[in-house]
């Protein structure tokens, strides 16, 4: 008898447990705060950034004073296609946004190979600085932001493998789609064997034939 | 249109976890009420509905998976879940207590779901009865062990609003 009561007194801890995780859960989805960014990421229809609420930035580095955060669009460039590049500056000091730069972007291609663009800011949205730009040959660039402004001049440098095609891609890439594939090939096992248990007849015996005692 | 597939995606998910962790909430509060009062014939009505909460639960899982594939598509960034950010080790985790959760669902509905009642004689010696196998505890066990997987995925899920991409 007092084992019994042990039983149930730890189920009941048990579903008191539950309980509370559940709670926990329903206090989490209704207090979570809203991630704003500053003016969003000022990419039309991205639906990403729209669907998400929160902001994207791949990679950041300090230079003078400075916080360049950094993303392309698509995140994985590929050979021949145009690329968004997209930078943010803020001042680590006051942690105001740095509009009014003048900047430039330098982009070293794995052969050796150098190119300079332009890097204007964005119309409308305070100290982005964006270029669109089609990356050549397949492998590792360093890309490079370079203000040339009067007042203090500094630069910083990012690094971005770029793809021959979306399926050659890095292994964040591909595990991606291993993952997702490997997850519709279960839902799809199951759905077919969910469907020929529905027509198949019960075979003689089973695992384990003696009733159950509670 | 987008947005109409986001928030039809998102609807779509919400209806899936009512049929899917709705359901076995209740299937575990039921069971284990059972069990604490002793309760056969209780054990036995449930026991008589899994082919149809099975059903129910199909219905939820293909609902999950085919709006949460739908957000990922709508979303249309390639690499898809996101990786290597937080939010996409998140995704993958989900995903991957996904399948366990589907292949546990398979197990319980192939090898042992045909096996929950078997025909024995009547104590009158008139015809047979079904009884509650031993099949029917590895059922309770193994929706008990899908019940923390999913409320290990709710939680995930609720994770992914704090990750930052």
């Amino acid at each position: 008898m007092p084992r019994t009561h042990d039983h149930c007194t730890r189920r009941s801890h048990l579903l008191s447990a539950i309980c509370y995780l559940l709670c926990a859960i329903a206090l989490l989805a209704c207090g979570t705060p809203v991630l704003a960014h500053h003016g969003g990421l000022g990419i039309e229809g991205d639906l990403v950034q729209w669907a998400l609420k929160v902001d994207q930035w791949q990679d950041e580095n300090i230079a003078q004073g400075h916080r360049v955060k950094f993303l392309s669009y698509p995140r994985q460039p590929i050979v021949g296609n145009s690329t968004r590049l997209v930078f943010e500056i803020q001042s680590t000091a006051t942690g105001q946004y740095v509009s009014g730069l003048t900047a430039q972007l330098e982009v070293q291609a794995p052969d050796g190979s150098q190119r300079q663009l332009p890097l204007p800011e964005t119309t409308g949205v305070t100290a982005y600085y964006e270029t669109a730009m089609v990356f050549k040959p397949e492998g590792e660039h360093t890309i490079t932001f370079r203000s040339l402004g009067t007042a203090i001049p500094f630069s910083t440098s990012f690094r971005k493998t770029v793809s021959r095609s979306t399926l050659h891609g890095d292994w964040p890439t591909l595990l991606g789609y291993g993952t997702v594939l490997a997850a519709f090939l279960v839902t799809w096992l199951g759905f077919v064997v969910s469907v020929q248990g529905r027509f198949a007849t019960v075979r003689e015996g089973s695992p384990s034939g003696s009733t159950e005692t509670f | 249109m987008q947005h109409f597939l986001e928030y039809l995606a998102t609807l779509l998910h919400l209806v899936g976890m009512l049929l899917l962790v709705g359901g076995h909430i209740w299937f575990g509060f039921l069971t284990a009420l059972t069990e604490r009062r002793q309760d056969r014939d209780g054990a036995r009505f449930l026991a008589t509905q899994l082919p149809f909460m099975a059903t129910v639960f199909g219905v939820g899982v293909l609902l999950l998976f085919g709006s949460g594939m739908l957000r990922l598509f709508v979303w249309g960034e390639p690499g898809l879940i996101f990786l290597p950010d937080p939010y996409g080790w998140l995704l993958l985790s989900k995903l991957v207590l996904y399948m366990l959760i589907v292949l546990n669902g398979v197990l319980i509905e192939r090898r042992y779901l045909p096996y929950v009642f078997q025909e024995r004689p009547r104590l009158s010696g008139a015809g047979t009865e079904l009884h509650l196998t031993a099949v029917w505890s590895q059922v309770k066990l193994r929706t008990r062990l899908n019940l923390l997987l999913l409320l290990i995925v709710v939680a995930l899920g609720e994770a992914l609003r704090y990750s930052r991409l």
